[in-house]
């Protein structure tokens, strides 16, 4: 019994469970669901999400905050669909060019929060608009095109066999476990937890974030690039449905928005979530109108879910710490307050 | 509970400077009506300065256009105020916008009628309050909670025009954001009212105490009887309805509803309030503050407009503005970079503790 309430307080297993029941409904609602070609599609789908929310995880686990999400997705995009020309060489400079772009946005992230100390809510937020901006400047109007190896090229399989989607989805598992394994991981758990033991401890927080920023501005690069081999044209306005999934698959992951406690596993199977409940939802006829309100609906159950499940977990586990602890952390760091606060407060 | 309004300190930092506490009261108050005073003078500077960008700006219409604007801003910036300064964050509010135009050119038609523009008031405060039941009883992040309820009211919205918007202009919304009295448009009188009418809310009603004691430090507020659940659901009920205010208004502005009219607020909603020099973690700024930079950010945007250049620029102005406003307003940023300048920082306040790593001052 123990085993099970200790499995079930992971967000992650839980959110697992719903996966696999929403696939089955899936399946069941649908007739070619376990062709090579529909499990591609639901890859493809994942991908850009699945990216994103692992560089989202590192920036929530070390208790920040980043909205620039959206601003870097697209500014991916549009210098994918405007500067990629149509031969395979000149596609993959403007890979690099929009990976770097995204590292550019992860570092004034960085130097912003580390060590300027400026609010990450309010310091992303900026970013996030500063980056929409430049994106309409690179592209004032949705068009362009990809040379054929990021579309279809990304979208297809290898040999016929291996999706590249599902590599990329590997390729973030095992970055997210090397990460979690590392010195650096550690550290970051440490920052999210408790900032002033970090410092008490000797970690060096300021540059632990701002390496966590850059590391996430890069992911999200990344997850325009896989949203563009999707879309293969660039659309410098449409980003905040696409953030607002992230956040969604982050929470449903069971991450705790305020730090010290969370897994990209769970953001994963948390962007799973979300593309099968979209596929369901069509395959069951359901008018796209109203794919908004589910999908709220599904956002906010999510996170009651991930509460939850913290509550079966056992009394002297590592995820209750003593108030102390988390009433200094919360001064400090945004999200403890203007997320977490009721949480924290009143329990 | 004095010092409340003025800062938050950690636990830890109240023991080692209770003194300095008292000290500081005075400064931060005025440094905080200097701060209004500087981006109204700033505005009010750049208004007549913009006559050398393009002769067509500066005239008494501009400036009173910029103002009509700017009164939108400042009654969404009231609501979204509020949230922000019991430390949470309200992201429904462009949906609720969105839904509550709708809804006026579907149900008040032609003629005023005083039962809809009631019911739509009545919705958009059962939106609030569903809001901060969720986040209070329920304890899930506010930033959460808002976003998925932004996603459900825009798809009932949505769902409920079918794609498009049916119904009119209601005559005196039409008349409200275009007559004038004595000269003067309407909205200006809103806008001033507003200032007013929000200034004695937070500054001087015993519900603005509580919520500066709430998001000051929530476990001092609950210890000293202040229901924080009640407090801060009434933060959102007030942010929702001067959402739906606002979508009304826009309504009259635009002379029609659209189901992405709430969208530019998103980010404004929040700027606005930051801007104005609110702390973005709760428990400080004043409505003054918002109000000053509405007209700020207003002034500002239509500056760049007539600069012409390009959307993509004046975008990306607008998002540095936000940082630089930020950055500049968080003291640390002077302590460090007088500490890399490698010049012993002046000694203002010789109690103070060196600044914390996790950010204490802001």
């Amino acid at each position: 019994m123990s085993a099970v309430r200790r499995a079930l307080s992971h967000g992650s297993v839980l959110a697992f469970l719903i996966l696999v029941v929403m696939y089955v409904v899936y399946m069941y609602s649908s007739i070619d669901v376990l062709t090579l070609g529909n499990a591609t599609d639901l890859l493809n789908n994942a991908a850009p999400l699945v990216i994103a929310a692992t560089g989202l995880t590192l920036v929530i686990v070390s208790g920040g905050f980043d909205l620039s999400i959206g601003g870097v997705v697209v500014l991916a995009n549009v210098i994918l669909a405007t500067h990629s020309g149509s031969t395979t060489g000149s596609g993959l400079v403007a890979v690099a060019v929009a990976l770097l772009a995204g590292m550019l946005v992860g570092a004034i992230n960085g130097v912003l929060i580390a060590y300027l100390r400026v609010q990450s809510i309010a310091a992303t937020l900026g970013t996030f608009i500063m980056c929409s901006g430049v994106a309409l400047v690179v592209m004032p109007s949705p068009g362009g095109s990809v040379p054929d190896f990021i579309s279809p090229g990304l979208n297809s399989t290898l040999g016929g066999r291996l999706p590249v989607a599902l590599l990329v989805i590997a390729g973030c598992v095992l970055t997210w476990i090397a990460i979690k394994r590392s010195r650096f991981g550690v550290y970051i758990f440490a920052l999210g937890s408790d900032e002033r033991s970090a410092v008490q401890s000797g970690i060096r927080t300021a540059n632990v974030k701002f390496r966590v920023y850059l590391f996430a501005g890069l992911l999200y690069a990344l997850s325009g690039v896989m949203l563009t081999a999707q879309t293969a044209s660039g659309d410098p306005n449409g980003s905040a449905l696409f953030m607002v999934l992230v956040f969604a698959a982050v929470a449903i992951g069971g991450s705790r928005f305020g730090g010290g406690h969370g897994s990209a596993l769970g953001s994963i199977i948390g962007a799973g979530v979300l593309v099968v409940l979209q596929k369901m939802l069509f395959a069951l006829g359901v008018s796209t109108f109203y794919t908004g309100i589910v999908q709220g609906a599904v956002l906010v159950l999510a996170v009651l879910i991930g509460l939850v499940s913290l509550s079966f977990a056992p009394s002297g586990d590592d995820l209750e710490q003593p108030p102390s602890t988390r009433g200094s952390n919360d001064g400090g760091d945004p999200v403890g307050t203007t997320t977490g606060g009721g949480h924290v407060h009143e329990r | 509970m004095e010092e409340i309004p003025w800062g938050r300190r950690r636990v830890a930092d109240m023991s080692t400077s209770a003194d300095t506490a008292s000290r500081r009261r005075l400064p931060r108050l005025s440094g905080q009506a200097g701060y209004v005073l500087a981006v109204l003078f700033v505005s009010a500077a750049l208004m007549p300065l913009s006559r050398f960008v393009s002769p067509s700006l500066g005239s008494w219409s501009t400036v009173s256009t910029i103002l009509v604007v700017a009164s939108m801003l400042t009654l969404i910036g009231f609501g979204q105020g509020l949230v922000i300064l019991v430390g949470e964050l309200d992201l429904s509010v462009p949906s609720t916008i969105s839904l509550a135009g709708v809804l006026t050119t579907a149900w008040l038609g032609e003629a005023f009628s005083l039962v809809s523009f009631l019911e739509i008031l009545v919705i958009a405060a059962v939106i609030g309050l569903l809001n901060g039941v969720v986040i209070t009883l329920l304890r899930v992040p506010s930033f959460i909670v808002t976003l998925g309820s932004q996603l459900i009211i825009a798809g009932v919205a949505l769902g409920y025009t079918k794609g498009t918007v049916a119904g009119t202009t209601p005559a005196f919304l039409d008349q409200v954001m275009s007559g004038r009295w004595l000269g003067i448009p309407i909205p200006i009188y809103l806008l001033v009212a507003m200032a007013v009418v929000g200034t004695v809310i937070q500054s001087h009603t015993s519900f603005g105490r509580r919520l500066y004691a709430v998001g000051s430090n929530r476990a001092t507020a609950h210890v000293a009887g202040v229901r924080v659940r009640a407090v801060v659901i009434g933060a959102f009920v007030v942010s929702s309805v001067c959402a739906a205010l606002t979508g009304m208004l826009l309504v009259g502005y635009g002379g029609g509803a659209t189901l992405g009219m709430g969208d530019a607020y998103f980010l404004s909603s929040i700027a606005v309030v930051v801007v104005g020099g609110s702390s973005i973690l709760g428990g400080r700024g004043t409505y003054l503050g918002t109000v000053a930079a509405a007209i700020f950010l207003t002034t500002i945007s239509t500056l760049i407009q007539s600069l012409g250049i390009s959307q993509g620029w004046q975008t990306f102005i607008y998002g540095f503005l936000i940082v630089a406003v930020v950055a500049a307003l968080n003291k640390e940023v002077y302590g460090r970079a007088a500490a890399a300048l490698r010049r012993p920082t002046r000694s203002r306040e010789p109690g103070r503790p060196a600044p914390q790593p996790s950010g204490a001052l802001r």
